[in-house]
């Protein structure tokens, strides 16, 4: 379960309470797929920065949530088909809730490059040996683990063991 | 070379306030990073380093997707 944030626009033509049952349609579709809505901010109409179907203002609302992979590809239906939605943006959450740890990963379109996995934190003192780029003792405490990391990350930076055998 | 590091001996804003967050919503701080065209200014310009360049680079681009941000604003010529 991941956390994320949606951001959509519905048609200015409606009057409050359709924007509610709106909005609402969106939070129940969240819940009813074991999601949780953890934030709801609505903006209310705004100028648009250039014409979207014709309409020059909208009501924009922010959603935070949490759910799951599926959930994202049913909201994504939805928000395609649904007349009144006509701009969306889903993204993986950046930033803090309240009293959260950040979290600095971005939406993948493509599978990125992985910032180099902390190197798997080997309970026995194996001495990794197809890492060449580890001048670190393979010295097991994990508290360790995080600083040592940037040790090993300049001069093998972005090279997955397994993956890198060119 | 030496010339350009000492113009630009300015610090990235983003650092100097340790942001680490670009908020993508923000339009009155990311039309700061923008010409009058709309168009995102480069970073020898904004002074801005390599990271935060990115991350506003992306900011910008998704308050475009959501209308909070023009793609051009040529209103004249």
């Amino acid at each position: 379960m991941r956390i994320y944030e949606t951001t959509f626009i519905l048609s200015p033509q409606a009057d409050d309470a359709a924007f509610d049952r709106q909005i609402k349609s969106v939070s129940e579709l969240i819940t009813s797929n074991e999601g949780k809505v953890l934030e709801e901010d609505r903006w209310g109409i705004r100028r648009l920065a250039y014409p979207i179907k014709k309409f020059t203002q909208g009501y924009y609302t922010r959603m935070v949530f949490e759910g799951t992979r599926d959930l994202l590809t049913k909201m994504d239906r939805f928000f395609r088909l649904e007349e009144p939605y006509i701009r969306y943006l889903t993204v993986q959450f950046e930033g803090t809730l309240e009293g959260q740890e950040e979290s600095s990963s971005k939406e993948t379109a493509a599978p990125a490059v992985h910032p180099a996995p902390k190197p798997t934190p080997k309970p026995t003192p194996e001495p990794a040996p197809v890492e060449e780029a580890a001048p670190a003792e393979p010295s097991p405490e994990p508290e360790e683990v995080p600083e040592k990391k940037e040790e090993v990350d300049e001069p093998g930076s972005f090279s997955d063991p397994s993956e890198n055998q060119l | 070379m030496a010339d350009f590091d000492r113009r630009r001996k300015r610090i990235c804003r983003f650092c100097e306030d340790k942001i680490k967050v670009i908020n993508y919503h923000d339009d009155r701080l990311l039309k700061r990073f923008t010409n009058e065209r709309g168009k995102i200014v480069p970073r020898r310009i904004s002074g801005n380093c390599a990271r935060h360049q990115r991350l506003l680079t992306i900011a910008i681009k998704r308050a475009r997707h959501l209308a909070i941000m023009p793609f051009t604003s040529e209103f004249y010529r």
